[in-house]
């Protein structure tokens, strides 16, 4: 009976991404011998996690409120949207400090093959934002992936064709630290093509 | 473990686990393979981001026996197809023959003539020529090279030549006017100019296909005839096709320089 609860923790933990047999194996015998109360913290935060949080009405980020903490946030600049693949990019853009805008999360970018299609990205509530609020500049930061560079130029020209706000893509190049003898030649050409005047 | 050396075009990638990736390549030789790149999803990865979708390079790769996937060892780029991927439409056109390709090849077959054909249609593509002879020569080359080509040139039924002609997916080519009457429903019309345009992209030499003009309503009969027939082939709706033809009517409208191929 003991046996099967654990093999069932392992299986569950299996589930999690980057997680095999052996790590499972060892987060099963660590919950089992840290005190129970630690453990049950551990499922109470997952219980808690999955109750509460959900997509921000506005923006599509993850949010315990209807509003997530950036879109409700007065001090932002609501006139600047960055938009965004994932929840995940939105923590490291706002990780850096810098960007006082605001985002609009996708979930997801153009992949016919695999089948998403405009239909299945949160793109209505971008184009309604941008009716419904005075928007300046849309900052497109999809990833610079063949998929993202797509979904980057599918948005620009629909955003082109409905009014007059500035479309702007992140920079591409080589990264801060890196050496230019290691860069492959298309990060290279990027970087070349994406040059900025020094004053 | 055998260590293999093979020119190869990315036709698809999946994210597998934290890093890694699933990446599906066309190669002469051996065909479709499928194969894990290990942290190929990391900033410094050593595959750089030559692993995207329509890259052309050199693949060496361990090929396990007993094993459905390649280990991918090391990738290096020859095209990119830079110019391909910065227009929208061209790069939707270079993902549908990739579509094409993984949904009508074997794996581990070889596969040569496919491989220079989606190698010279996709520089095709990116050279700015006109999209849609391009996008029809690919498709009608391709049922040929990959075995499943209609019967075009008489009737598949009886032989005959008696037009006008009716196309069926379910018999595999055309069927004569006399025929037509006698066979089961789902027959569409095709016209004289579709299939004088079937035998020219199949007998044209390689280096006369940019000069390839294709008028407005030939070409849509002839892209919904080929939609229709490879649906049926696949099984399935091809998904990029679908989006290609909203592409073309919702962002670029149905212009008429469009509808002639001219992007």
């Amino acid at each position: 009976m003991e046996a099967s609860s654990l093999n069932r923790l392992i299986e569950e933990l299996k589930r999690l991404p980057g997680i095999g047999t052996k790590t499972a194996q060892r987060l099963a015998f660590f919950l089992m011998k840290v005190p129970k109360e630690r453990a049950l913290g551990l499922a109470r935060a997952i219980e808690e996690v999955k109750e509460k949080v959900r997509f921000c009405r506005r923006c599509g980020n993850l949010s315990e409120n209807d509003l997530c903490g950036i879109c409700s946030d007065s001090r932002r600049d609501a006139a600047l949207i960055c938009v965004v693949q994932e929840a995940m990019d939105v923590l490291a853009i706002d990780r850096m400090g810098e960007y006082r805008g605001v985002f609009h999360v996708l979930h997801g970018a153009l992949s016919p093959i695999d089948n998403i299609g405009p239909d299945e990205l949160n793109l209505r509530p971008l184009m309604e934002r941008l009716e419904e609020t005075e928007v300046r500049e849309v900052i497109l930061a999809t990833n610079p992936t063949i998929e993202g560079e797509a979904t980057a130029m599918y948005l620009a020209r629909l955003i082109h064709a409905k009014r007059g706000i500035k479309v702007s893509r992140i920079a591409h190049g080589i990264p801060m630290g890196g050496h230019l003898e290691y860069a492959d030649e298309v990060t290279l050409s990027k970087a070349l093509e994406g040059r900025r005047e020094i004053q | 473990m055998p260590l293999y050396s093979s020119e190869a075009i990315v036709l698809r990638k999946i994210d597998y686990r934290d890093a890694d990736r699933i990446v599906t390549f066309l190669t002469p030789d051996r065909g479709k393979l499928a194969g894990l790149a290990r942290g190929a999803r990391r900033l410094k990865s050593r595959f750089g981001p030559y692993l995207e979708t329509l890259t052309h390079g050199t693949l060496i790769y361990y090929d396990r026996e007993g094993k459905n996937l390649i280990h991918v060892n090391h990738f290096d780029i020859l095209h990119s197809f830079r110019k391909l991927r910065e227009d929208l439409f061209r790069s939707a056109s270079g993902q549908y023959l990739a579509e094409l390709v993984l949904g009508l090849l074997p794996e581990r077959e070889a596969a040569p003539e496919t491989f220079q054909l989606l190698l010279q249609t996709l520089d095709r593509l990116q050279k700015g020529v006109e999209t849609e002879p391009i996008l029809r020569i690919f498709e009608i080359r391709l049922l040929v090279l990959s075995g499943f080509a209609p019967r075009v040139e008489s009737c598949v039924r009886c032989g005959g030549q008696a037009a006008p002609f009716g196309f069926s997916v379910e018999q595999g080519g055309v069927v004569c006017r006399d025929c037509r009457s006698s066979t089961v429903a789902g027959v569409r019309p095709v016209s004289r100019g579709v299939l004088r345009f079937w035998e020219q992209a199949l007998a044209l030499k390689e280096e006369r296909f940019d000069r390839v003009r294709l008028e407005g309503k030939l070409n849509r009969e002839l892209r919904d005839l080929l939609h229709h027939y490879y649906r049926h082939l696949l099984g399935r709706e091809i998904r990029s096709f679908v989006f290609l033809e909203r592409l073309r009517k919702e962002i670029a409208g149905l212009t008429p320089q469009r509808e002639n191929g001219t992007q």
